[in-house]
């Protein structure tokens, strides 16, 4: 935190009389490991300094970022896009109201990732590549990435709140490929959590390696789903990826200023009653899990404190998801969702542990919502996804396809892909189970506007009447 | 706040750090980079300008290398930043496949042009130049602008290495897109145009308006459709190696290097065998002066080439660098890259040299675009794929979901949305029955249109509830009484 050079910027950016002016100043520290087939292919460390400012002058934003040694080079940058903006710029910008603050957030790491030897880090990520080789060879190929991240951050504003934070993220990632002829299948597993080097003690990273390790042999082995349309049921990683990347991209207030399928639909019933869905920033703990959520925070990257978001009520659109400009533009409250990945990145609407919770008095257990299901499929370890909001289309990775038959999982099926329609799919939700599934599994980077952030978590099985498979 | 060193005496600084500790080997690339970028969302513009710097080291101890990076250029950050790389190559242990860090290229040949007209860019010669576009497509009837962006990049970066590696590199690129709706027909629809090269001389900016005002029209009045079948499936060049996702990116992730020694794909042990039909040539031209960002050598020092990967079918080689064109006794081709391109993809101070394609083609084939039409029995022609990252890399095994056109009876019919095709890519490209004499050059590739025969296709209809909601939206807007509340 270096309160004198903040203030010079806000003296320099008082003379503009600006309307608001904000100030990142990161200083993060990086550590990652990649291993391919029981050799470390990449060892990356450092770390990644600087200072954005963004002012906001009549109606229009100037953004510019640099090295903190170059910071009136950096303001002038950032005025003279300002001045260029408001030739462009035909709208008014208000920002929504929130109460200034100031706070030192530093998320605890019982067990300090950056205090952890690259020698200790190195022996757990080749260790995690033999346990995802197979005596009988079926593994052809390994990949773990481990990375941990800790995030220092002040934020100032010309408002008055300053926030110091500190929030470590330490994750594992873990990609079999098992090869049998020409046919192959990638298998994948994560661990991951806002947090330190501790995880590896609370989680089993073994048999974590193992279950990976076996899911891709029998994916391998599993015959290929016939493409076509089926009534399905989610698991939770899959109510988490249809939540954040069909609903929750398209709920997004920045986006909706322009476009998009949610778009002028506030107050309308979209989904059966027993739809909510939830963006979530305060959910640290799930219940019978010690590991923190992926997408929790205690401030947005405009200094507003997160909360927890009902998106969709009842069924019906309640909110858009808000940083400061869009809360005011849709005559909205802020919902904490102004995140920026680095220093240098525009801030924007960001999510943070998004999924579909059923109303009360309709929570189902997961048996229930299977049986919801006569003939179908059961589609689990979503992996990936990608969302049109305009078009309101949506396609995700799974990595698991069982058949169910008259309400009970039958047969494995190979790795596939869904697509369908967001406002169709949220239709024809059928029910879903609270029961949430392991955060340190729902382990996510979303990508927008060529940033990433990191987002979870699992939700409850859900059941859906129809769903695109693709093949 | 501690000293910082200007980037010049860091880099000189380091390689004698790095020297002092004991390195066996060392390597230092600094880069200076610049970027404007301009966007525009509907009518609220985003404009940010930055300057960013930093330094990387691999150092290499004991047969292994380590990489680290610092953005902070003091004296301390520097030492710890070699520190740290020099304790991750020892602690790795003896790599064999590791043999040495690039030695100068004997060829002594002239640097890439570098368009001095990038500098003088300034945000209200850009934002003007938005301006018209975002004009030229709202004058067009039914259609309004959506979003956009233009973008400037320039990099100064200098690489050093202990075995006499010196090569100072600057180049950039400007670059924009921009993308419109159309209210036209019952389903509101959009599009985009893209556009963007090394040199502003040559860059029209128009060009962005009328391929997104083009497209977009021809967009117009998609419909969904019930579908499933095995058809012919064209893919226009945006849909094949578009910066966005084309099928032919995953080709070229399946041919490199890295992932051909590790055997996640089909194609290792596979070099002059038949893989695709005789009429199929991939090539990566990384020293293509028109592209964006180009230079004439690659992350680590080695002269670029114009690589031909597959050469009427046959397997000729891999996108290498020099570590994975060592371990599997070839020699580089100039294929080690330490960013994405201008926004799109890595930090290069941040990323350890790895193999990415620079510039890919594929080679035209025999048949007009409007021959393969005319000769579609039944099918799609597909401008744009989405869901293609989570295709599995390892098998080549796709299910995405485009927009395109359908075709029957050699005519484009209409557009349709949420067009579903899988496969596997390695069948696929034996299953091209037709590539067009003509090519389109996008952003980074040049690429022409292709048909692929038996393709499995699915699609479906909007539900009888959505559709309703639609007819009366149309209604409601085409009699003024309420405003598209699509946009």
């Amino acid at each position: 935190m270096d309160e004198n050079l903040y203030k010079k910027i806000f003296d320099l950016a008082s003379k503009e009389s600006p309307t608001y002016v904000d100030i990142r100043d990161e200083d993060s520290i990086y550590s990652s490991i990649q291993v391919v087939d029981g050799k470390i292919e990449t060892s990356v460390a450092g770390t990644e300094a600087g200072i954005g400012i963004r002012l906001l002058i009549d109606d229009a934003w100037g953004f510019a970022y640099g090295s903190k040694d170059k910071y009136k080079e950096v303001f002038k940058m950032a005025l003279s896009a300002q001045k260029t903006s408001k030739t462009l710029s035909k709208s008014k910008i208000e920002l929504a109201p929130v109460k200034t603050q100031k706070d030192k957030v530093v998320i605890k790491q019982k067990k300090p990732s950056q205090e952890i030897s690259f020698e200790e880090k190195m022996k757990l990520v080749l260790d995690i590549d033999k346990k995802l080789k197979d005596e009988e060879q079926k593994i052809k190929a390994t990949l773990v990435l481990y990375r941990d991240v800790l995030r220092r951050q002040t934020f100032t504003n010309s408002e008055g709140t300053l926030i110091y934070e500190e929030r470590p993220y330490t994750f594992l990632y873990m990609a079999p490929t098992a090869k049998k002829g020409t046919d192959t299948n990638q298998g994948l597993g994560r661990i991951g959590h806002v947090g330190g080097f501790e995880i590896f003690d609370i989680v089993d990273v073994n048999e974590r390696a193992e279950t990976t390790k076996i899911r891709t042999i029998k994916g391998l082995e599993a015959k290929a789903v016939k493409a076509g349309r089926y009534p399905v049921v989610f698991d939770g990683s899959l109510n988490f990826l249809f939540a954040h990347e069909a609903a929750g991209h398209s709920a997004e207030g920045d986006f909706l200023r322009t476009a998009g399928v949610l778009r002028n639909k506030l107050g309308k019933k979209l989904a059966p009653e027993f739809v909510n869905l939830i963006d979530d920033g305060t959910l640290e703990y799930i219940k019978d899990y010690k590991t923190r959520t992926f997408g929790f925070m205690k401030y947005d990257d405009e200094g507003v404190p997160v909360e927890r978001t009902e998106i969709f009520k009842n069924g019906v659109l309640e909110t858009y998801m808000t940083d400061r400009a869009t809360a005011a533009y849709h005559n909205l409250k802020t919902t904490g969702n102004c995140r920026a990945e680095y220093y240098s990145s525009f801030p924007i609407v960001r999510m943070r542990n998004t999924y579909l919770e059923a109303s009360k008095g309709y929570d189902m257990t997961e048996e229930e919502v299977v049986e919801l299901i006569d003939d179908g499929l059961l589609l689990r370890r979503g992996g990936g996804g990608q969302v049109d909001p305009i078009r309101g289309t949506f396609n995700f990775g799974t990595g698991e396809v069982y058949e169910i038959h008259k309400g009970e999982i039958g047969e494995l099926r190979k790795a596939t892909t869904i697509s369908g329609n967001t406002l169709e799919t949220l239709g024809k939700l059928m029910g879903i189970s609270n029961h949430m599934t392991d955060p340190s599994n729902s382990v996510g980077f979303c990508g927008k506007d060529g940033q990433r952030a990191p987002t979870g978590t699992g939700g409850g099985w859900c059941a859906v009447k129809t769903m695109t498979v693709g093949g | 706040m501690a000293k910082t060193m200007t980037l010049d005496d860091a880099l000189v600084y380091g390689m004698k750090f790095a020297k002092k500790s004991g390195a066996d080997q060392s390597e230092v690339f600094s880069v200076t980079s610049k970027e404007i970028s301009v966007d525009v969302e509907k009518d609220l513009p985003k404009i940010v300008t930055g300057i960013a710097e930093g330094l990387s080291f691999r150092i290499v101890k004991n047969n292994n290398q380590g990489f680290a990076f610092t953005k902070t250029l003091t004296k301390e950050r520097i030492e710890n930043t070699i520190t740290i790389a020099m304790q991750n190559a020892k602690a790795k242990g003896k790599d064999p496949d590791f043999k040495t860090l690039p030695h100068p290229s004997k060829k002594k040949l002239k640097a890439f042009a570098f368009d001095k007209g990038l500098e003088d860019i300034t945000t209200d010669f850009l934002a003007n130049k938005f301006k018209n576009i975002i004009d030229s497509i709202n004058d067009v009837k039914h259609l309004h602008y959506l979003q956009g962006s233009i973008f400037v990049g320039i990099s100064d970066e200098h690489l050093v290495n202990s075995n006499g590696v010196d090569i100072k590199t600057k180049s950039g690129g400007i670059g924009g897109y921009a993308a419109a709706i159309t209210t036209k027909g019952l389903i509101p629809n959009y599009s985009f145009g893209i556009k963007g090269g090394s040199s502003l001389k040559k860059f029209t900016f128009e060009s962005i308006a009328q391929e997104a005002i083009d497209q977009t029209l021809r967009a117009a009045s998609p419909k969904t459709m019930n579908f499933e079948n095995e058809v012919s499936i064209i893919l226009e060049p945006e849909a094949s190696l578009g910066l966005l996702g084309g099928l032919f990116n995953l080709l070229a992730n399946q041919l490199q290097g890295d992932n051909v020694a590790s055997g996640a794909t089909p194609y290792s042990d596979q070099v002059g065998n038949l893989v695709a039909i005789e009429d199929f040539s991939f090539v990566d031209n990384a020293i293509n002066e028109e592209k964006l960002s180009t230079s004439r050598y690659d992350g680590e020092g080695v002269l670029r080439e114009k690589t031909t990967l597959i050469d009427k079918g046959v397997l000729k080689t891999y996108l290498l660098d020099s570590y994975y064109g060592t371990k599997l006794g070839l020699e580089s081709n100039g294929k080690s890259s330490r960013s994405g391109v201008m926004g799109f993809g890595s930090d290069p101070v941040k990323t350890p040299p790895r193999i990415a394609a620079t510039s890919l083609e594929i080679l035209p084939g025999g048949f007009s675009k409007d021959e393969i039409i005319a000769e579609t029995k039944e099918g799609f022609m597909i401008r744009s794929l989405m869901g293609l990252h989570m295709s599995d890399q390892s098998s080549g095994r796709f299910a995405v979901t485009g927009f395109g056109w359908y075709v029957k009876n050699g005519e484009v019919k209409h557009p349709v949305q949420g067009i579903n095709i899988s496969g596997m890519l390695p069948d696929l490209i034996k299953n091209i029955d037709m590539i067009s004499s003509e090519r389109q050059s996008l952003l980074l590739t040049e690429c022409p249109y292709i048909r692929f025969a038996n393709v499995s296709t699915t699609g479906k209809k909007f539900d009888f509830k959505t559709r309703f909601g639609l007819s009366i939206i149309k209604v409601l807007t085409t009699l003024k009484l309420m405003k598209n509340p699509m946009f």
